[in-house]
Parts: structure tokens; C-alpha cells; sequence
């Protein structure tokens, strides 16, 4: 403090003259004024130096006076004028919600790169951040905790302690208990509960021991060389992956209000579609300004409906960093190391397929990381890496987005899959299937090629239910595998589920939509393709595949329909794998349609997904083809005598 | 009273400002910054009576956005008020010696950061 000299003591001086008068002045002072006082008579009597040592007395003894005149007073109350602002605290929610889930991603890259202190201080701002607004709001779990993670942080920061996999795992139990904290928030504000959320007590103590404790580290000192050599490939790739700072320009809009908004922007297509119908017979040599009208209309409307469409969607990235979390703490459990990559995270598909995506991609990686990636030791003998690389990748393609999750593991025994198949009739002997219809088998329901059965997965469910889920949302998966180096799931998407490719088809003077994605072909029946069964039901054989076929008409119960398929068209769809024919008089075209779901007073109609509307202003009902092949009691004899 | 909050978290400026909306001085404007370079093109161009600064800072942190301040001629009156969420007394120490006109601690009440906005503008520093 030498360096301070005698213009810097001056202000010292002076500012300690003013507490002075300022303890004189007031009578009573209030807890926190006075707290202030006492912080700031601290911090100068450091700095006062010999000079200043009457008035650092005077303070003293005033400062003592004050503090016995405020005894026997009742506490201060808290300070939560912020807290009754319902405004703020949704501001709080939606704040620390969007650190926790960077803070996530990054404590799995500091894990991976112990050593980066740009890591290290970013997830410091964002803690000290969660730690400063949880204050203003008196939410005193909150910022206790953010605190006590800040100490653990500030402790690598100064490199007396290092990241490793038991503090991360701490750490990340954190940032799930302040996830928790803020649903409850959010919960409690909507109805109109009190305001206090909590989080575990025992969690931050242990954070704080871990803070205190210098030996946390040397846990595991026998890898300590692996680690290292990890730790160096690791930060490369960390660097690589990592995108730039960016601060996007983004409005927080209530989630009702936009799909208002889409939903309008449907209805815009359709109006404009009616009125350009219309206009359609009109000369544009006689109405030369209404026809460039029109045209502006039509062009904008697209515009709007395209822009309100692109607010549906969000980077696919955020499930890639979901998917990471869970393939780190499944690798822990499992004692196996596993770094993921993720390719083409910026690519953008319908929040709602995000979510419905969440379950299917956990099972998918649970898969992987129990089953398809070795232990270390087989691994090194098969002279692999020893850290296993989980691939997750996205692509824009042909109006779809293509999903693949590959590992580099052993890759799947399709004699395996041969045999548990015959074992569950799947596969009866002479049966010869090629390579992807094997692997198609392991989305059956039963099938499961484990050896043992495990708490993570292998108890015969979960790809039968990845593959119900992702149909569910208009998709497909396939497995391709290569034994011995990995395998991979491919999954293929719609990009937003607001939007439907069908094919409009007649039944007795009814249109309904049967989606693009689930038919194959169509075919005009010739003689002898279509025969009937001695229960009644009939069957096509299409190039020597026999099908069974669902009557349009007669399934919906449709007055005056016909009852023999041989006079209109068949539909090849395919549903779970298996494949039918839907029998329609005639198919209308093919457009992309907004997709409405049936809801309010409209009843679930078995074999109906939802409406669309179609362009000349009519509804058309959306075929569930699933649905219709599992719900025609018809088909249940026809493929008993199969 | 015209005040500008330096803070590079928005999120904590709203808080600080809706304090000081609750606080019974009458803020005629509220001005913020994310650093101490914002900090300073703002002050060069409105007319400002307090700061209020965070110390941990990106660009330009709070203690050079002081000593910035005190060696402007132009800005050499303008009481600081330091707001920061680590009561090190050190650094406090280290500010007030700069120059800054209080310290108040991160969380604060709408009565404290008022009384001591009415300090700081009445003290000349």
C-alpha cells in the first residue's frame, strides 16, 4: 500500500471524516446502513495509514455506539420488493435457465479440458450472475448454492484445484438441483403460491467441502497419465467444436401467442389459395391491376407463412447437448469413457419434434454406450482408442432432416439377431433375410440381441418404442452396422410437423390425406392381384408379396362406398414395418398441407390423425395408417391366415 | 435524479433499475452500460449525475472505469457509487482510494440504495 502516497491517503481521510459525521448525524441507523458503514470503515481502515489513526478511532467508537443503540431490535426485514414483482421473477427464471443450460454443456467440456481457463471464468461469470440476481430476490437456497460453486470454480481459476470427474459430477448435480429449482419457481408463480425455492442442503455443503478439501483431486491418482494424454486430444477438439461468442437479438414471446400467430398464417395460405381460385378465370388483359395484386399477395403470403413457420423451429443442438449429458453419466456409471462429437447441431426442426425426440434419442444412447461400445480392455485389443467416440450428427436434406447417432463399438452380431428371431418367430427356418431386413427386426417388440440384462438397458424394450415414437412423428429409423467398428441409426424427420406432404384420395365422394411418408406406391390392381379370403377379407399380391387390404370405404363406414376393391386404386403404405394396401376409388393429387390436430368438443376418430385444410377451402381428414392397420378387426383374420 | 447503471449483466441492470424505480428518488432517467467503455462514450454524451458500477467487468472493468472517470476533467465531479456482490474490503478499499463516492453490496433494498443515491449527489467528491 506503500505506493498509495499522500494525494490517495486524502480522500481516505475524507471519507472517513464522513462516516464520522454521518454515525453523528443520523440517530438510528438501519441494519443494512449500518452494515454498509461498518464495510466501509473495514475496507479504509486498511488503507488509512498512521495519519488518518484519530479519525479511524473516532469511526471506531461511534461505529461501536451504533451498533449497541440497534441491539434488541427486531431483524431486517428481507428485501424482497423484487420478489412480489411477478415480472421479475419470470425475468430470474428465464435468465438463469439459459445460463444453466450453457453452464451444462460447458462443465462437460471443462471436464474434458480441465485446463482451459476461458471455460473456467465463463462458468464463474455465469454463477456469480445466478448468485447476484437470486440475492435481489432474497432467494437465499439459490444463491447459497451458486456461491459455494463459485468457490469450487474460483479454486481451479487459481489452480489450486483442478476439474475432475468427481467434481464434475458435483457440479453437475448442481446445475440440476438449481434446473429443479427454477420448475418450481415457475410452478409456484403459476399458482400463485409463495416464493421459496429450495435446494438441497447436503449438495451444497458438499460443494463447500469440496472447495475447502485440497485432496478431492488426488482421488484417482493411478490414470493421472492417461488422463493427461485424454486431456490434450480433448481440449483440441473442445476448441474446435466450440462456436465464437455470439449474442443473438432474441424476444421472449408466450409460446400461446405464436402458435396464434402460425396458426393465422395457415389459415392466410388458405384464404389466399380461395381467392386466387376465383380470380383464376379472370383476363389479365381486363383486370391488369387486380391480376399484379394478386400476384403481390400471394408472394407475401408465402413470405409470412415461411417466417412463421421458421419460428417453430430450433437448433437441433440443444438435443445434441441434452444427449452429451446423458452419455456422460451413462459412461460413468458404466465405468467406460466416451467422448460425443456432434455435426450440424445449427440445423433447425420443430421445437415439438425436439421434445418428442428427447425419450427415443435416451434409449438410442443408452444402447450405444451398454451394449455397442466395449470396456477399455477389449477395446484395447482390438487395437481401438480407448475413449469411445458417440457421433451425433444432422443434416438438412430433401425437405427432411437426417439424424444419425454412431458409435465406434463392436458393432451388432447379426447372427444374433438371426437367432433370437427364430427363437421369437420372427424368422421361421428357409427364411433367408438380407443384411437391413435382419436389422430392421431389431426394432421388433422382444427382440434384444443382450447377453445380459443391465439397469441401463437390454430388457428387450426400447427399440421397438424408438421406432413407435419416431413414426409417431412422421419418421423412420434404420440401423447400419459394421462388425467389429460401430454402428449407426440414421433417423429420418420431417422438418416441422405444421406442414404435411399428402396425397389426397376420393372414397365415395370423401377426401381424406394419407401421408407422403408412409406410401410406397400405388397401383391400379389387375386381374388376379386381388383375391378374397374365405372369412371375407382380401388380400393383394403385389410381385409376390401377398398384403393384406384395408376397404377405405367400408373401415369408415362410408354410405354408398364400394365393396370390391378390384374397381379403384390400391395404396402400398407401410406402417411398424409392416406393409398393406389401402383400397381408395381414386387419388385427387398431391400438396403440402397445414396440419390441424382434432381437438375441443371433436371426438378421437380411430384411423384419423388430424385435418387438413385443403387449397379450395375444404377439410380433408389425415389418414393414421398405423392406426388403420392395427385397428381393422378385418386384418386380424387376414393376417391369421397369413 | 439521472443515473447510469454499469453492469455487463442486462438482466441484473433491470433488477438494479426497478430497485431504483422502488427506492422514492425520482429518477428522471436511467441510463446502462455492459462495460466501462460503453460507460464512458455515455457519459461524453448525456448529462449524468451518479454512476453506479460493478467491478467485474469484460473490456473495461469497474476500477478503470474509475480511474477513467477521475482523470476526464469533464467527468472528474461525478460521484461513483461501486455495486458488487464480493464485499472483499480490499477492493472496496482500492476503490474508495480511486475515488468512487460508496460502496453498496449486491443484494441491496430500495431504502438503502436510495439513501444512498441522496449521499452521493450531495457529497462533493
Amino acid at each position: 500500500m506503500s505506493e498509495a502516497g499522500e494525494d490517495a491517503r486524502q480522500p481516505v481521510s475524507q471519507a472517513l471524516q464522513h462516516l464520522a459525521n454521518r454515525l453523528d448525524r443520523e440517530q438510528s441507523l438501519e441494519p443494512a446502513d449500518l452494515q454498509n458503514v461498518r464495510l466501509q470503515f473495514a475496507a479504509l481502515q486498511r488503507v488509512a495509514g498512521s495519519q488518518a489513526g484519530a479519525i479511524v478511532e473516532q469511526v471506531r467508537v461511534r461505529l461501536a455506539a451504533a451498533e449497541a443503540s440497534l441491539l434488541g431490535d427486531p431483524p431486517e426485514q428481507p428485501l424482497n420488493a423484487l420478489a412480489e414483482d411477478e415480472e421479475s421473477v419470470r425475468d430470474f427464471i428465464v435468465e438463469t435457465s439459459d445460463h444453466l443450460d450453457a453452464a451444462d454443456q460447458e462443465l462437460l467440456e471443462l471436464e474434458l479440458a480441465p485446463d482451459n481457463p476461458q471455460l473456467v471464468n465463463g462458468l464463474l461469470r455465469r454463477f456469480h450472475t445466478i448468485k447476484g440476481l437470486a440475492g435481489f430476490l432474497d432467494f437465499a437456497a439459490i444463491r447459497e448454492l451458486a456461491h459455494a460453486m463459485e468457490s469450487l470454480l474460483n479454486r481451479f481459476r487459481d489452480g489450486q484445484s483442478r476439474m475432475s470427474a468427481e467434481a464434475a459430477d458435483l457440479l453437475l448435480a448442481c446445475v440440476d438441483a438449481l434446473h429443479a429449482a427454477m420448475a418450481q419457481l415457475g410452478e409456484d408463480l403459476d399458482a400463485g403460491r409463495a416464493l421459496n425455492p429450495s435446494t438441497p442442503a447436503e449438495l451444497c455443503d458438499r460443494v463447500l467441502r469440496a472447495a475447502a478439501d485440497e485432496v478431492l483431486e488426488a482421488a484417482a491418482p493411478a490414470d493421472s497419465e492417461q488422463a493427461a494424454t485424454e486431456t490434450v486430444a480433448a481440449s483440441e477438439t473442445a476448441c474446435a467444436v466450440r462456436p465464437g461468442p455470439s449474442v443473438p437479438t432474441t424476444l421472449r414471446v408466450e409460446a400461446g401467442k405464436l402458435e396464434l400467430l402460425i396458426e393465422s398464417a395457415g389459415q392466410l395460405v388458405v384464404a389466399q389459395a380461395l381467392a386466387q381460385h376465383h380470380a383464376g378465370g379472370l383476363d389479365e388483359a381486363d383486370y391488369p391491376e387486380l391480376v399484379a395484386r394478386m400476384t403481390e399477395v400471394y408472394k407475401l403470403t408465402q413470405r409470412i407463412q415461411s417466417h412463421a413457420m421458421s419460428m417453430r423451429m430450433a437448433p437441433i443442438g440443444k438435443l445434441f447437448d441434452r444427449t452429451a449429458r446423458t452419455v456422460r453419466d451413462l459412461a460413468r456409471k458404466l465405468h467406460k469413457q466416451v467422448q460425443v462429437e456432434t455435426v450440424g447441431g445449427r440445423s433447425e426442426i420443430d421445437r415439438t419434434l425436439i421434445e418428442s425426440l428427447a425419450d427415443p434419442f435416451v434409449h438410442i444412447v443408452r444402447n450405444c454406450v451398454d451394449h455397442g461400445i466395449e470396456p477399455a480392455e477389449e477395446r484395447d485389443r482390438a487395437g481401438k482408442p480407448a475413449v469411445a467416440t458417440l457421433t451425433l450428427r444432422a443434416a438438412q436434406r430433401a425437405g427432411r432432416v437426417q439424424i444419425e447417432i454412431e458409435d465406434d463399438g463392436r458393432g451388432i452380431d447379426l447372427e444374433k439377431i438371426r437367432a433370437a428371431a427364430l427363437q421369437r418367430g420372427l424368422l421361421h427356418d428357409g427364411d433367408n433375410p438380407s443384411e437391413p431386413e435382419l436389422l430392421d427386426l431389431l426394432f421388433e417388440p422382444g427382440l434384444s440381441t443382450a447377453e445380459r440384462i443391465t439397469d441401463i438397458s437390454g430388457r428387450g424394450v426400447g427399440l421397438d418404442v424408438v421406432r413407435t415414437r419416431i413414426e409417431s412423428c412422421r419418421g423412420t429409423v434404420r440401423a447400419t452396422t459394421r462388425s467389429g467398428n460401430g454402428t449407426c441409426l440414421t433417423l429420418s424427420l420431417p422438418l416441422t410437423l405444421a406442414l404435411l406432404d399428402g396425397l389426397i384420395v376420393n372414397v365415395a365422394g370423401r377426401r381424406y390425406v394419407a401421408p407422403l411418408f408412409s406410401i410406397r406406391e400405388s397401383i391400379r390392381p389387375t386381374a388376379g392381384m386381388l383375391r378374397r379370403t374365405a372369412v371375407g377379407a382380401w388380400i393383394a399380391e403385389v410381385r409376390g408379396e401377398f398384403m393384406p387390404v384395408v376397404r377405405l370405404g367400408r373401415r369408415f363406414a362410408i354410405p354408398g362406398a364400394s365393396e370390391d376393391p378390384r374397381q379403384g386404386l390400391l395404396i402400398v403404405s407401410e406402417g411398424s414395418g409392416r406393409r398393406f394396401c389401402l383400397a381408395v376409388d381414386e387419388i385427387l393429387g398431391k400438396q403440402e398441407l397445414a396440419v390441424k390436430a382434432l381437438s375441443g368438443p371433436l371426438p378421437r376418430i380411430p384411423g384419423i390423425s388430424s385435418v387438413a385444410l385443403l387449397g379450395d377451402g375444404g377439410v380433408g381428414l389425415i389418414l393414421d395408417i398405423e392406426a388403420l392397420y392395427e385397428e381393422s378387426p378385418i386384418l386380424e383374420i387376414s393376417s391369421d391366415s397369413r | 435524479m439521472r443515473i447510469l447503471i454499469v453492469d455487463d449483466c442486462g438482466q441484473t441492470r433491470r433488477f438494479i433499475r426497478r430497485i431504483a424505480e422502488l427506492s422514492g428518488v425520482r429518477i428522471e432517467a436511467c441510463f446502462e452500460a455492459a462495460d466501462g467503455r460503453e460507460a464512458l462514450d455515455l457519459l461524453r454524451a448525456e448529462d449524468v449525475d451518479v454512476v453506479l458500477i460493478d467491478m467485474k467487468m469484460p473490456v473495461m472493468d469497474g476500477e478503470e472505469l474509475i480511474k477513467a472517470i477521475r482523470n476526464d476533467p469533464a467527468l472528474r465531479s461525478l460521484p461513483a457509487l461501486v455495486v458488487s456482490a464480493d464485499a472483499d474490503p480490499q477492493s472496496v478499499a482500492r476503490m474508495i482510494k480511486l475515488g468512487a463516492a460508496g460502496y453498496v453490496e449486491k443484494p441491496f433494498s430500495p431504502d438503502l440504495l436510495g439513501r444512498e443515491l441522496r449521499r452521493v449527489v450531495s457529497v462533493p467528491v
